[in-house]
């Protein structure tokens, strides 16, 4: 029989399917938990002034003036139910999907205002419009949305969560990690 | 565990494959059909969710609460003064015409709202210059009195409610309007607090000069809020949605802020002169 080598344990174990088992699911409840938080935060205070959410739309100077206050009525309805969905838990994966689709638009429309020289702010968390030239922080809320993008990325390629709706209903097709422990 | 087994057993294991596949793929069918339905209920949610917002959004549109425009405010939502007072537009024009007063006079249009803070410093640095190139007959002063930060007035909506009650004042007792809008400036609260209520605004109008059933309509709050509302989403779409406060322009041109610094004294007055020069 062949004796261990050392009598010290290994260090640094390389991550097991069961690690990954048991932490996956915990890592995308997470995700979900944060991107739902994000959507209510986003969401809230555009119905709290929905004239400025519309002035914060027209601001990037990007729509044609008649899709300019559906979008500011939209938005905020969009982001909210997008939360709802992220807390339940269901529909993990199309509203990941969504939610990272919109952070590409957001950061482009950004990165656009930034590239023709406006001085607005975002109004990702409300408000908007012009502001002094000196306070724009377009590089924050570029890397800020694409953190956001990072995180929807990766919920939507593992939704697996724990408390979620999806599971119950058998809305996710088995997780390749979790085959085993399935019954 | 011996060979002989194990090669007996492959038919009946393909077999067993084929039937988990046959299900796999049957119960993949079941959950695309669900999640098709439930995204469909998701979407038909989401799509009323948007129409009722439209729709409570649009309660201050003219067409829903009968706002009628003020007969001393321009369709854009100025307070046009010139050397005599408060002017009150012709009813034929649809907006104040610019150069109505004649080539040598610059029609001076200020975006304000009452909490912003540099238009607290603008009133400062340069009311007294424009009252007096004002009386002067150089120039008219389109006072546009927007609502943009009411986030900031801790829910109290105090820009909207103390430009309604500059238009009202305008509108009942034009002869106090300039004082009305220095007083507002100087009792201006400060941004992220409810601000002056109802009957301190009215107090200023009193102070102001304004007849007492002008002052009892501000302090009970029958002033055209709407208006302003109105207003501030045709100064957005004016100025293509860079709507910033103050914003000045100079008949009808946007001043450059960052080659025209109007904190620093006659500067302001320079712009002006070149403006006129230009027209």
């Amino acid at each position: 029989m062949p004796a261990p080598q050392s009598p010290l344990p290994t260090p640094n174990p390389p991550p097991t399917a069961a690690w990954r088992t048991r932490l996956g699911p915990w890592l995308a409840t997470g995700l979900r938990l944060g991107l739902a938080v994000v959507m209510f935060a986003s969401s809230i205070p555009k119905f709290a002034d929905l004239p400025a959410s519309v002035r914060a739309v027209r601001a990037y100077a990007l729509l044609p003036e008649q899709l300019v206050p559906l979008v500011g009525y939209g938005l905020p309805v969009i982001e909210f139910s997008l939360g709802l969905l992220l807390l339940l838990g269901l529909l993990t994966r199309p509203a990941a999907v969504v939610v990272g689709a919109m952070m590409v638009v957001f950061i482009a429309g950004i990165a656009s205002a930034w590239a023709r020289g406006l001085s607005i702010d975002c109004g990702c968390f409300g408000g908007g419009g012009q502001i002094a030239p000196d306070q724009t922080t377009y590089l924050q809320e570029v890397l800020r949305d694409l953190v956001f993008l990072a995180a929807a990325a990766l919920l939507a390629w593992r939704p697996h969560s724990r408390w979620a709706l999806d599971t119950p209903l058998g809305l996710l097709p088995p997780a390749p990690d979790t085959t085993k422990d399935a019954r | 565990m011996n060979a002989p087994r194990q090669t007996n057993s492959q038919p009946k294991q393909n077999a067993r494959q084929a039937a988990r596949q046959r299900r796999e793929e049957h119960q993949q069918k079941i959950r695309r059909r669900r999640i098709g339905l439930i995204g469909l209920a998701v979407l038909a949610v989401v799509l009323a969710g948007v129409g009722i917002v439209a729709l409570v959004a649009n309660r201050s549109s003219p067409a829903v609460t009968g706002q009628t425009q003020p007969r001393v405010s321009t369709e854009r939502g100025a307070i046009v003064v010139d050397a005599t007072g408060v002017v009150t537009p012709p009813v034929d024009q649809p907006d104040w015409p610019h150069g109505a007063y004649g080539k040598d006079v610059v029609v001076v249009s200020l975006y304000t709202d009452y909490l912003c803070p540099f238009c607290g410093l603008f009133e400062l640095s340069n009311g007294q210059t424009l009252d007096r190139l004002r009386e002067a007959g150089e120039i008219v002063v389109a006072y546009h009195r927007v609502s943009i930060l009411d986030r900031y007035s801790a829910g109290s909506q105090f820009p909207t409610r103390s430009a309604a009650a500059a238009f009202h004042v305008a509108e009942h007792a034009p002869e106090a309007f300039l004082a009305f809008n220095e007083a507002l400036f100087a009792h201006q609260p400060e941004e992220g607090t409810a601000g002056l209520t109802d009957d301190q605004i009215a107090g200023l109008a009193r102070q102001a000069g304004a007849p007492l059933n002008v002052v009892q309509d501000i302090a009970a709050g029958n002033t055209p809020r709407d208006w302003v509302q109105i207003v501030t989403e045709r100064a957005s779409q004016d100025l293509d949605g860079q709507l910033a406060t103050p914003t000045v322009l100079l008949n009808g041109i946007p001043l450059d802020t960052s080659a025209y610094d109007w904190r620093q004294p006659g500067v302001l007055e320079q712009a002006i002169q070149e403006a006129r020069s230009r027209a």
